[in-house]
């Protein structure tokens, strides 16, 4: 079947009957018809012709596989439906309002996109390729790697609700956390005497605490940095200028990373506790541990923070701190014991069936694996909280609304006493933490890091923060769960299904196709408000 | 940098001091230190490196005696600290380099950044010394530097940085063979010779000196000259620069004939995105992939290989078409991708068009590397043997025809440039730059003027990637990445946004220079990150703003000079 | 003498708030029509309209006996509409000449390449468009001016400025935008002159949205009165005065909206 051929018949007929009906008027200058239902008679033509053809061996038809499972005639008719109802209604509906050579160019761009993403979804799924579990673990993987385009999008998407521009060396803060990270993943997993065990071995929680922390503490430094030398005179100048400047600043500190840690690829340590799919018993510690957090969180705010803050009050950072590592220590000291307490209880109550034992080679139930991998798992998890951590201080605390007050309008903040430059350095901070804690993630979901990472996981998660309108916490989250799920399965799905070659080289289109198309067509994301035009 | 007026206080010295000991660190860390320690500025006595130490000590004491506003303690027990805080700082990290094992993390923490930062001293003690001293008389000679005044400051510095770049120029100059005798007499085997460095110091202070107190007068005669000498003067000046110019690439090797090649090209596609970026005001991130666009027609219609034009057509291997046959086909599809790229992209504004035209950019590169299109565009391998442009009998195979050919196109755009300027479009333009809602309320058809930015400026571009795939006899998807375009984008801006002679001094220090300083190609990204971060923060307009052009080029048309002064000074 | 402009039922609403709600007006060839009301009335929503900045959300207006639905901006200023803006917007890095130039954009027919070659359309357009963009500065105060960049003059110069920039087109009907914010009082006199001397000396027709009632009151010929996006009042400026729906829309407000 070829493609180009058969996508000219859509392109045909939506064009053809769009502008018949487009200019089908009554006398009072109304269109004759509505253009739902233009858009049904363009799908119901191109379906009819699409079966004509192809029953008459034009290669102007095509049934993408579905006549595989469905038959020549009802094949064909559905594929036709299938792609030419949605380009019959997308084009009736632009012609039905002004129409320019603009839009004109715009409708062959969406008709495009429509017939390469159904076409080749229908193509793909009519004959199964993939196993339903394989699907799962294309869509657990789209997630995990959402997860982290979500965390970095967060970054974008406060900066350009407080100053209106688009941080481009955002991707570069998210590398400087990773890279310097790696350094000392590297020497918690060389153990510390000959033929010993590591630390990150005998002690994962701890090791990976370390790291993030590093992670974290570094690409806050650097984003501090960026904002202070070569953001903050540049508040007031025009649009484009911090722009320029942003994309000088991503130059300048890959080159510098370049240099300080040298050109090659670094594989990041691969840390054991996370190797394997997660069983059950991985579960119940990750119950335990947010029931463990959660308790303490409680109960230190309760008991501890008013008392810290009268203690402490010119450390306005003391008290969430204190109570962080309070939080850290429960956690570590305490899962352990818990963990052992929850396994045993469930073995008790739901004891292991011993053919079922020897057929899955496990000695209790706490082995059960599930579906997913024990990384994947916790970066899902972890991006999810730590998402939800930064929601709740912008939506609760007096920074967060400090920072909404700015983001309103910067001058009326500044009047009613709000330091503005504190909320926007503040604002840097939350945004390079989240991407410091997403470039280890990263680290060791991909097991590698060099000067260069941060480029496409920037541009994608800027991407993510715009399809979910950028300024919107909520949105960038959803934004990048839907990006990393689309890049995923994007390449077996739509591509793979036309015939492509290699489809997985393209896995970096699907994601600049959407960041064009959103830009183009949905600036204003693909649910929030227009945030860049209401402030602008 | 944006520096808010600071009141002297030991505490600000201090951080003076922190300042300049990370600045140390920083240029040590990143690598340019021992890098630059290679080519010396001054023979045996001055390697560049320690050339950037003095220059950032020198700088620190001078900003440092600027706080003490007069009192000659402050300003010199200042500038003191500052060099001393910085030395210890730079002296207990080189002590710490070997025991904590630093070279781990910072590949950069060498034995030889060490030999570097102790001078070459056998005890580490000593040159650790040594560094700290030095650095304290340089920031000292800062503070020196700040309180004499200001003629002989100016000469002093004109004399210095003459120094650095002389000695930097050292391969081009000793390649032009016409100042061979005066480079023989400057230089010796490595960087100037003493004694050149003390007559380049000389000259170039002294004509420094003479044109702080004759400039004027000497501007004020060439501009109040009758209008007929003028216009004669300026035309001797073009045509000896054009001889210049002409003359070069026999006067040199292949190597400068080759760098001059880049530089011209690099000119065109510059003047192309001069239109959309300085003109139209339109950022665009995606301007190699017209670059491409030129470079891969010419290739597929070049092409001796099965990808070629010719086989395509023909089915046989190792006929082609002409490059003059190619040429304008090039140019004609890439403005035709300009338009084509430039109408969805329409109704979008500023940071997001840039991002879009990236993003676009990228699409076309991946697509072309990948699978999905190698029948075509050949993949990752790109498109071979690309036959050589002829001329008559005449193959076009050495640099110096590919520089004649660059030479010309550069003319060629860079005339239709200065006529579009300052005829009617070049004026919707920039009233497009200045305010969109205006310009279309003016009666300016905002479609047909931006496409016409686009399709022009990706022509340029093309014409320019035409004659790179000819001298390069193959292309390949990944000469035209991201890199390409912020380079292009580096140098309109840089050169100063929307000048026409901005381009060309952009290129020449962008493209040029790092081809002729190896030891810069490592860190040229790097220094072009900072530089668009310095110029956005100190000058956005760049080294040669567009304004200044202006009054050059128009003259002062219905007014005496000094209105026009008046305007444009403020 | 007919009608150069009429709106009629004109209506623009922005999501949920009505901007402008159905306004009539008519504005006679060669008179000044003013357009006044407090602030946020619509006035400057109704000159958005009139020159398509905004679509209408009802209703049409008629220029020269044509319909103007659906036209977009730069159309409607090749019909001869031209106007200036409450807030000045020059293009602010182009000189004074330039700005004027920009503006002749509706008499200008030479193209691109013709420019590259400099045919001899070109040479003559520009010879003439430039000699006349300097008349209009002479015409305007700044004769002498002509090379400074925008962003460099004086305030008043600047609205001088920007009133030849939108006579540079030759409009039959010149719209202006608070003609009178932010000058002082001697150059307030000397504008309501220019004002008052354009119809005469240019032919054209004036459409006028101003705060200070002085100046409205010395120059209009018609005056038609906004208040929350509907006409309350219309006639000349005597009816007006004593009109007491103004008086109220004015008064019983308090003096503190007026800017």
């Amino acid at each position: 079947m070829s493609l180009t051929s058969n996508v000219l018949l859509y392109i045909i007929v939506s064009y053809g009957l769009g502008y018949l009906f487009r200019n089908l008027k009554n006398p009072d200058d109304t269109p004759k018809i509505n253009w739902q239902m233009a858009g049904v008679i363009i799908g119901v033509t191109c379906a009819v012709a699409n079966l004509g053809l192809a029953l008459a061996g034009s290669s102007f038809g095509g049934a993408f596989n579905l006549d595989q499972p469905l038959g020549p005639i009802i094949g064909n008719l559905g594929t036709g439906l299938l792609i030419g109802l949605p380009i019959g209604m997308i084009a009736a509906y632009d012609m039905s309002k002004r129409f320019t050579i603009i839009d004109a160019w715009l409708l062959f761009f969406k008709i495009a996109i429509i017939y390469v993403v159904i076409g080749g979804s229908i193509s793909s799924l009519a004959v199964p390729r993939y196993t339903t579990e394989q699907w799962f673990d294309f869509f657990i993987f789209g997630l995990a790697q959402g997860g982290i385009y979500a965390l970095i999008a967060l970054g974008y998407t406060l900066v350009y609700g407080i100053l209106f521009m688009i941080n481009f060396a955002h991707g570069e803060v998210f590398m400087a956390g990773a890279f310097t990270a790696f350094f000392i993943a590297r020497r918690l997993a060389e153990p510390a005497v000959e033929g010993g065990s590591a630390y990150l071995d005998t002690n994962p929680f701890m090791s990976l605490v370390l790291i993030f922390a590093v992670s974290m503490i570094t690409s806050t430094v650097v984003a501090v940095l960026l904002e202070r030398i070569a953001y903050r005179p540049l508040r007031r100048a025009p649009r484009l200028v911090p722009l320029i400047t942003a994309i000088g600043a991503s130059f300048f500190l890959q080159y510098t990373f370049r240099g300080f840690y040298g050109s090659g690829v670094q594989a990041y340590p691969q840390v054991n506790a996370l190797k394997g799919d997660l069983q059950v018993a991985d579960f119940m510690l990750f119950i335990a541990l947010l029931l463990i957090g959660l308790i303490t969180y409680f109960a230190t705010t309760l008991l501890l923070s008013n008392r810290l803050k009268k203690a402490l009050p010119h450390l306005g950072w003391a008290p969430p701190t204190i109570i962080g590592i309070i939080i850290l220590l429960a956690l570590y000291l305490l899962s352990s014991p818990l963990q052992s307490v929850l396994v045993s209880g469930a073995n008790i109550a739901f004891p292991l069936a011993p053919e079922m034992a020897t057929e899955l080679e496990i000695t209790t139930r706490g082995e059960y694996e599930l579906p997913i991998s024990r990384i994947q798992f916790v970066i899902i998890t972890s991006s999810i909280l730590m998402m939800l951590g930064l929601y709740t201080v912008v939506q609760r605390t007096k920074i967060g609304r400090a920072m909404r007050a700015v983001a309103e309008d910067k001058d009326v903040a500044a009047l009613m006493g709000v330091d503005v430059d504190r909320v926007i350095t503040m604002t840097f901070v939350m945004g390079a933490m989240l991407a410091g804690a997403a470039g280890v993630l990263y680290a060791l979901i991909f097991r590698q890091v060099h000067f260069f990472m941060g480029f496409l996981p920037g541009l994608k998660a800027f991407t993510a923060a715009v399809l979910g309108g950028i300024g919107n916490i909520p949105g960038a989250m959803l934004g990048g769960f839907f990006l990393g799920i689309v890049e995923s399965l994007g390449p077996s799905l739509f591509l793979e299904g036309l015939g492509i070659p290699a489809a997985y080289q393209l896995k970096d289109v699907i994601a600049f196709t959407m960041l064009v198309l959103v830009l183009i067509f949905r600036p204003a994301g693909i649910m929030g408000v227009d945030l860049s035009k209401k402030k602008a | 940098m944006v520096e808010e007026k600071k009141q002297f206080s030991w505490q600000s010295i201090v951080q003076y001091g922190i300042i300049c000991g990370s600045l140390i660190l920083y240029i040590s860390l990143v690598g340019i230190l021992e890098a630059f320690q290679v080519r010396d500025v001054v023979d045996q006595l001055l390697p560049l490196g320690q050339a950037m130490l003095i220059v950032i000590a020198l700088s620190m004491g001078y900003v440092a005696a600027r706080l003490a506003a007069g009192d000659m303690v402050k300003t010199f027990g200042g500038s003191a600290i500052v060099g001393i805080v910085g030395g210890i700082i730079t002296a207990l990290f080189v002590n710490r380099i070997e025991p904590w094992e630093i070279r781990n993390m910072f590949v950069n923490a060498s034995p030889a950044l060490v030999e570097v930062l102790t001078f070459g001293q056998e005890s580490q003690a000593t040159g650790l010394m040594m560094l700290i001293t030095a650095l304290t008389i340089v920031c000292i000679l800062g503070a020196v530097l700040f309180i004499i005044p200001p003629l002989p400051r100016r000469m002093i510095l004109a004399g210095l940085t003459a120094v650095l770049f002389m000695g930097m120029l050292q391969d081009f100059l000793t390649r032009i063979d016409p100042i061979e005798a005066i480079a023989n007499i400057l230089y010796s085997r490595k960087g100037l010779s003493p004694v050149g460095a003390m007559l380049v110091f000389i000259l170039f202070s002294g004509l420094n000196g003479f044109w702080a107190t004759q400039g004027d007068t000497v501007q004020n005669r060439l501009n109040t000259l009758p209008p007929p000498q003028k216009r004669g003067l300026n035309i001797g000046a073009f045509i000896a620069g054009l001889l210049l110019l002409i003359a070069i690439p026999h006067m040199t090797d292949n190597y400068i004939t080759q760098i001059l090649f880049m530089v011209c090209l690099y000119i065109a596609m510059g003047l192309g995105l001069n239109i959309e970026l300085g003109w139209a005001g339109l950022l665009d991130l995606g301007f190699s992939g017209f670059f491409a666009i030129g470079a891969y027609t010419v290739a597929v219609v070049c092409s001796t290989g099965e990808l070629g034009l010719s086989y395509m057509i023909t089915g046989e291997i190792g006929a082609s078409y002409s490059f003059w046959f190619a040429l304008p086909i090039a140019v004609v599809i890439s403005a035709i991708a300009g338009v084509v790229l430039g109408i969805p992209v329409l109704r979008t504004r500023g940071d997001y068009l840039a991002i879009i035209t990236l993003g676009l950019a990228e699409i076309i590169r991946i697509l072309v590397k990948s699978n999905a299109l190698k029948e075509l565009l050949g993949g990752a391998q790109g498109v071979l043997n690309i036959a050589k442009p002829t001329v008559g009998e005449a193959v076009l195979k050495d640099p110096m025809h590919f520089y004649y050919l660059a030479l010309i196109a550069c003319f060629i755009i860079g005339f239709l440039a200065i006529r579009l300027q300052h005829a009617r479009i070049g004026r919707n333009w920039m009233a497009l730059r200045e305010d969109e809602d205006v310009a279309e309320a003016m009666g300016i058809n905002l479609i047909a003027t931006k496409l016409l930015a686009f399709g022009i400026g990706a022509s340029f571009a093309g014409l320019s990637g035409a004659i790179f795939a000819a001298q390069l006899g193959s292309v390949f998807p990944d000469s035209f990445g991201l890199l390409v375009s912020i380079n292009a984008v580096s140098l309109v801006i840089i050169g100063g946004v929307g000048s026409i002679p901005g381009v060309v001094i952009g290129a020449l220090v962008l493209v040029g220079l790092p081809e002729l300083l190896r030891e810069f190609s490592e860190f040229r990204l790097l220094l072009y990150g900072m530089l668009l971060v310095v110029m956005m923060l100190v000058k956005p307009e760049g080294f040669w703003p567009s304004e200044t052009a202006r009054r050059e080029l128009e003259g002062p048309e219905i007014s005496d000079i000094t209105e026009s002064k008046a305007g444009t000074g403020a | 003498m007919g009608a150069i402009l009429s709106a009629k039922n004109l209506t623009k609403r922005f999501g949920g708030l009505i901007a402008v709600n159905s306004v009539d007006i008519d504005v006679e060839e060669k008179n000044i029509h003013a357009v006044i009301g407090p602030n946020g009335a619509g006035k400057t929503t109704f000159f958005n309209c009139v020159t398509g900045f905004y679509p209408l959300t009802e209703g049409e207006v008629i220029f020269l006996d044509r319909p103007l639905v659906d036209v977009p901006p730069d159309r409607i200023t090749h019909r001869g509409i031209s106007r200036t803006y409450q807030n000045v917007r020059l293009f602010s890095n182009m000189t004074a000449i330039e700005n004027v130039m920009v503006g002749q954009e509706r008499h200008l027919k030479a193209m691109w390449f013709e420019a590259v070659l400099k045919l001899p359309r070109y040479r003559k357009e520009e010879k003439i468009s430039l000699q006349e963009a300097l008349r209009l500065l002479d015409y305007v105060g700044l004769g002498d001016k002509g090379n400074f960049v925008a962003k460099n003059l004086p305030y008043g110069a600047q609205r001088r400025l920007e009133i030849a920039r939108a006579l540079a087109s030759k409009p039959k009907l010149l719209l202006l935008d608070e003609p009178k914010a932010g000058m002082n009082p001697q150059e307030t006199i000397e504008l309501s002159e220019f004002i008052r001397q354009l119809p005469h000396d240019l032919g054209l027709t004036i459409l006028l949205i101003e705060h200070d009632m002085r100046l409205v009151m010395e120059i209009s010929d018609q005056i038609t009165v906004l208040d929350y996006g509907s006409k309350i009042a219309e006639g000349t400026p005597k009816e007006i005065q004593s009109n007491p729906k103004v008086i109220e829309a004015y008064l019983g407000r308090g003096a503190a909206d007026d800017n």
